[in-house]
């Protein structure tokens, strides 16, 4: 196990460790069974719900017949200045395991800085983040990204390697044996058949097409978190409507824990459990799309929903 | 005497040459010139003269520029050199001119001995001043004889001058300030071109020397100093410390020049060289044993191809082995040169992309090597790397550093900037982002950046010669000098093509290394 865990190349700390056996469990689930939930030796972990383990009758993907990986996230109290710019100030969220949150706001509140916090991409000037409970500054960074699905608003597929191998990119971070076959699988789960775009370039697909190789590659390892950033926000209307609802599907075979970062408050409330409203590095309101519509916490969050018409309801 | 008569006796008898002149009396003495017709000629007459006396003779003929032979023989890195005793007290004494020749030479023995150790022999006969010159025609219309009367007229002319007359105190300038001569115009002109642009009237009024074999040839009117403003250009061998200190017979034996040539053989020996394009090592003998110093058979036996007949292509064909030794030559100066700058930027590219802070000083730093001007870069390095291959490696090592170390760092900061943070998003560490990511996708640009070094350097490496490192440079530089364009074309040529073969072999790396998609 310890050697499946270690895939960083790089000594794995402390509190790493553990976070490792934790999550190593949950990728090597695929190939090695079911693994305990509990598996830790900590104990400081809190035992995890396990996710909504639906059959997805339609789908065919044989993923979900094992415990499904799922992690909480919060973050307490976070702070984070760019020079004297406060990006987050004093920041608070949870996302349950399994959960799907939407942050939303105006470009510049903080949305994005506080994503990429989840993934370490940045790190808090003060608070901390807790990933299945676990305090983010105990682990190895590559090692929790490797176990992070990221999904970019341009895709950022890499245009020299061929489609099959950007699926395989974090399968091939960690060494697993079995990339290929992950790789496709991720590929149906997005609805990329893998005869017709397996070996095609990144160049050779429409904008659509790349944001679904983007998603498969995020969730060829069957990470416990996806990070999206703006996910589906430079396609055009139907792309965008598809890919919504084949994310939908996802959410529903998988369960992944997920935090999604968009403007489009539709989208929020579309595919998010909760909803988020961040404007100037603060948490505005925090609610379910139904408690959001009936109770706005401000002025601000109703002319929010004023803006984008879904207060009618 | 006796020795050169075993040769020429085995030569009668067996009807073969010598297989090898007298045994070496000493090391080998390294004969210089400086690039153009006469400085060739006289160092040809030099190196054969010594071999004729049992030395040998290393010849190292066209390097750069006053202060590049200088500095080599300063440092005793080359023995001797032809030059001149105004050049000497004005160019590299710094001092006042003085019309006086024997002053003038005195001068310049005792202060190059005192400063230098550096020591003239006793002037070879002759003097080689400027010479003002016009078409007979120009000088027929405007009644022109002498400076003053150029000066009168001097408003209305078209001057078409050296780069080194324009700058220096005894050419342009001087001679504006002794005669009030204003020109409508001055451009800036190579010897090689010089005396073209005057015959077909692009110009008017050019600087020439004395004893050029192209004043007879484009008919010209030399107009008399009558002011006596040039200084005395006595001709004189020039001595290294060293080559005094280590081979005095040596010494001696060049001694043996010294009173012999006139002004009137100059002018003809030039002639055959500069008009007739005799090849100068022929000249050179005839000379040395027209004055009585060399015997018949004496003179190393030369299987030279009679080159003053035939074309272009005929005269290419002719030279073939030349000039695939010196394009290997070339090869080998670029290749180097071109590994060492690739080992050194690309490795440096790369780091600078991590610090992004100092990159941009660096680089520009860098880029500042590229401003200096070749020829100075040269002469700089002379007396810490002497002449030849080494410091033409270190020049061009430095000249093709910049393109590769800007292209290298742009190519690997700007590639795909989106892919680049998702793979560091989805977990890879930098030196992989940097292997798998950012080079693949700067490849292109690097290469770019590879190939426009290439294709300066093999241009570049055409200057080599004028510190001694041969190539290509050798047969063009000799080629301006001499006013010989199908010698100028034998270098010209090859190297043109080489250019566009190295930048097709890289043109073909870059597409296997380059990523698909």
């Amino acid at each position: 196990m310890p050697s499946q865990a270690s895939t960083s190349g790089k000594p794995c700390e402390r509190g790493a460790t553990c976070f490792f056996l934790q999550f190593a469990g949950s990728a090597a689930g695929m190939h090695f069974g079911a693994v305990r939930p509990g598996f830790h030796s900590s104990g400081r972990l809190p035992e995890k719900p396990l996710a909504t383990r639906r059959n997805a009758a339609k789908g065919g993907v044989a993923i979900e017949e094992k415990p499904l990986p799922t992690t909480a996230l919060s973050a307490e109290g976070v702070t984070r200045r760019y020079g004297p710019r406060l990006a987050l100030d004093g920041v608070s969220i949870d996302v349950g395991a399994g959960e799907c949150v939407a942050l939303i706001g105006e470009s510049g509140a903080g949305k994005t800085t506080l994503l990429r916090c989840f993934n370490r991409l940045v790190d808090p000037d003060e608070g901390r983040i807790l990933i299945a409970g676990v305090d983010a500054r105990e682990l190895d960074p590559f090692a929790l990204r490797r176990r992070t699905g990221y999904v970019p608003q341009d895709g950022g597929l890499l245009p020299h390697w061929r489609v099959q191998r950007n699926v395989e990119l974090v399968p091939w971070l960690r060494h697993l044996e079995n990339r290929s076959e992950l790789a496709l699988r991720a590929m149906s789960l997005v609805g990329l058949e893998p005869e017709l775009f397996a070996s095609r370039w990144p160049r050779e697909l429409s904008g659509g097409q790349r944001q679904r190789v983007a998603v498969a590659r995020a969730l060829a390892v069957n990470p416990g978190v996806v990070l999206l950033d703006e996910p589906f926000g430079a396609l055009d209307a139907i792309s965008r409507a598809d890919l919504q609802s084949t994310f939908l599907g996802i959410r529903r075979e998988l369960g992944v824990t997920s935090l999604l970062v968009t403007h489009d408050l539709d989208e929020a409330f579309l595919l998010a459990d909760r909803v988020v409203v961040m404007r100037n590095g603060r948490v505005e309101q925090a609610a379910t799309p139904g408690q959001l519509r009936e109770a706005p916490a401000s002025d601000y969050v109703r002319q929010l929903l004023l803006r984008a018409r879904v207060t009618a309801a | 005497m006796s020795r050169a008569t075993l040769p020429a006796m085995l030569l009668m008898v067996f009807g073969v040459p010598p297989v090898q002149a007298p045994p070496p009396q000493s090391r080998p003495v390294v004969v210089a010139s400086k690039p153009f017709g006469e400085s060739y000629l006289l160092a040809e007459m030099f190196a054969q003269l010594l071999e004729a006396r049992g030395f040998v003779a290393d010849r190292r003929l066209g390097l750069g520029a006053t202060e590049i032979a200088f500095s080599a023989l300063r440092s005793n890195r080359i023995d001797v050199y032809p030059e001149y005793t105004g050049t000497g007290l004005l160019a590299i004494l710094g001092e006042r001119p003085s019309p006086d020749p024997r002053q003038v030479y005195r001068q310049v023995a005792r202060e190059f001995r005192a400063r230098y150790g550096v020591r003239w022999l006793p002037p070879l006969g002759f003097q080689n001043t400027y010479a003002i010159a016009v078409r007979r025609e120009t000088a027929r219309r405007l009644q022109l004889r002498t400076l003053s009367d150029l000066a009168r007229v001097s408003a209305t002319m078209r001057a078409g001058l050296t780069p080194d007359f324009i700058g220096r105190p005894d050419g342009l300038p001087g001679l504006a300030k002794a005669y009030g001569i204003h020109f409508r115009s001055v451009r800036a002109l190579l010897a090689a071109v010089k005396y073209q642009a005057l015959a077909a009237g692009e110009v008017d009024v050019i600087d020439g020397y004395s004893t050029d074999g192209f004043i007879v040839r484009y008919d010209l009117v030399v107009l008399e100093d009558d002011r006596g403003f040039f200084p005395p250009y006595e001709a004189a061998a020039l001595i290294s410390p060293a080559f005094a200190r280590d081979v005095p017979a040596g010494v001696a034996a060049l001694t043996e020049l010294s009173g012999l040539l006139t002004e009137e053989d100059l002018r003809r020996l030039n002639r055959r060289i500069e008009v007739d394009n005799e090849p100068i090592p022929d000249v050179a003998a005839d000379a040395l044993r027209s004055l009585g110093l060399t015997h018949a058979g004496a003179e190393r036996v030369r299987t030279v191809k009679d080159a003053s007949a035939g074309g272009v292509a005929q005269y290419l064909w002719h030279q073939r082995d030349t000039i695939m030794s010196l394009t290997l030559r070339h090869l080998l100066l670029v290749g180097v040169s071109l590994t060492g700058a690739l080992a050194l930027a690309l490795p440096l590219g790369l780091a600078l992309e991590r610090k992004r802070r100092v990159a941009e000083s660096v680089i520009r730093g860098v880029g500042l090597l590229q401003t200096l001007p070749s020829i100075a870069l040269l002469a700089f390095m002379i007396p810490l790397l002497g002449i030849g291959v080494v410091p033409a490696l270190v020049a061009l090592f430095l000249y093709s550093l910049y393109p590769i170390l800007r292209n290298t760092y742009t190519g690997v900061r700007d590639a795909a900037p989106d892919a680049v943070g998702a793979a560091w998003a989805l977990g890879m560490t930098p030196r992989q982002v940097l292997r798998h990511v950012r080079l693949p996708l700067a490849a292109p640009v690097i290469m770019a950046g590879i190939r426009t070094a290439a294709v300066i350097n093999v241009g570049t490496a055409t200057l080599a010669a004028f510190i001694g490192a041969g190539g290509l440079g050798d047969p063009i530089a000799a080629g301006l000098a001499l006013s010989d364009t199908r010698m100028i074309l034998s270098g010209a040529l090859p190297a043109a093509l080489l250019a566009l073969l190295v930048d097709g072999a890289l043109g073909i790396c870059e597409r296997i290394v380059a990523p698909r998609g």
